[in-house]
């Protein structure tokens, strides 16, 4: 399974959790079985006027995750996920590293 | 013409003084384009003769047809759609959508997207006496009103006839788009550093456009602050309507400022004057 995780920036599996998550600085691709990065992009969504938590509910769907780690969700975001049976899993003021531990602790 | 009444601040009197420039014109007609709450009705009483509803083409999906390949998500800037191919879905955002049709034409599938009528608001037409009454409106939890407002401004403003545009507060796109036809901006504004500063931003946008502007100050107390800003920036100070419990009573009792003080009637009739006669000069 493929994990999706905002970022603030790009520092590696230390990447520290961004607080908002359509308008992150980057996007993490996290996959669960190999346990490892698959691809941390840049958003280049961040700075978009309307419709931006659409644009990254798009992108997770594209990617193919069937899980978003972060502290909250927008509103548009959050019905995309929905739509697209994503899990989403809560975590903050951790780095990547730690919010899969923690994802994998809980379950 | 077409004379545009805004305000940066909101609840400055631009409904007071847009109605009351409509009653001493004559033959003028009068458009309320505060859309989101059009309240001109309230102080002109038009008898409606017309309301029809104010609609915008919006894609439907039809989900039996469509091969879920995401060319329209990816095309719509506005990003106004979204295809989860995976579990055959397609998700429509009303609000985002501009209606430019970009869907649509990319669309490979042949009856995947159907553009239908989704309505936003309503246009009421009329008369209150000698004034043709025109008002936008859109429906509650409606994001935008844009299009309605360009609709109006592109299709009931005879620039043979003396239009006057009741525009929203602020200085949004809105408000860009009410007023950017016009031929002269009356701004409105009350001496208050709040009055002042949302002024200041109008004036900016006025002379971005090029456009002649006047101010009206409402609710004046004799405090100078918005004549020396004006003397600034080299924008007259057209009237200036006083404070008064008077007005805000018969304000609230729906009566028109021109009938509850008639001595203000004349300051209308001569504002109207020099605005008119400005605009024959060029």
């Amino acid at each position: 399974m493929k994990a999706f995780i905002p970022v603030e920036k790009n520092e590696g599996i230390d990447s520290k959790l961004d607080n908002r998550f359509a308008r992150a600085g980057y996007f993490v691709v996290y996959d669960m079985e190999s346990d490892k990065i698959l691809s941390i992009e840049e958003n280049r969504f961040k700075n978009g006027a309307h419709g931006v938590g659409i644009e990254t509910g798009n992108y997770v769907i594209k990617s193919g995750c069937k899980l978003a780690i972060g502290p909250r969700l927008g509103p548009k975001a959050e019905n995309i996920l929905r739509a697209g049976n994503v899990e989403f899993y809560i975590a903050e003021n951790c780095t990547v590293k730690e919010a899969i531990e923690r994802y994998r602790a809980k379950s | 013409m077409f004379i545009a009444v805004a305000s940066g601040k909101g609840g400055t009197g631009k409904t007071i003084v847009s109605t009351s420039l409509a009653l001493v014109a004559k033959n003028c007609t009068y458009i309320d384009l505060d859309v989101e709450e059009p309240n001109g009705y309230v102080l002109l009483k038009p008898e409606i003769e017309k309301e029809i509803p104010f609609n915008l083409r919006v894609p439907k999906i039809d989900e039996q047809v469509c091969t879920f390949c995401g060319k329209c998500a990816d095309a719509c800037v506005y990003n106004a759609l979204s295809i989860i191919p995976h579990l055959k879905k397609t998700l429509f955002y009303p609000d985002l959508c501009h209606s430019c049709g970009h869907c649509t034409y990319v669309c490979p599938v042949n009856g995947a997207i159907e553009e239908v009528n989704r309505e936003i608001g309503k246009i009421r037409s009329g008369r209150s006496g000698v004034v043709k009454f025109i008002e936008g409106r859109i429906d509650v939890g409606v994001i935008s009103g844009v299009p309605i407002i360009s609709w109006i401004v592109n299709n009931y403003i005879d620039s043979n006839e003396i239009n006057i545009v009741d525009s929203s507060p602020g200085t949004s796109c809105p408000v860009v788009e009410s007023v950017k036809k016009s031929d002269y901006i009356l701004l409105v504004t009350e001496p208050t550093p709040f009055g002042l500063s949302d002024l200041k931003l109008t004036v900016e946008i006025a002379k971005d456009m090029g456009k002649k502007v006047g101010i009206i100050v409402n609710k004046d107390t004799g405090i100078k602050i918005i004549d020396v800003y004006a003397k600034e920036v080299n924008v007259p100070i057209l009237l200036k309507i006083p404070y008064s419990i008077e007005i805000q009573k018969s304000y609230s009792k729906g009566i028109p400022l021109i009938e509850a003080m008639p001595e203000m009637k004349v300051k209308f009739v001569e504002l109207i004057d020099k605005i008119l006669c400005e605009n024959e000069k060029n």
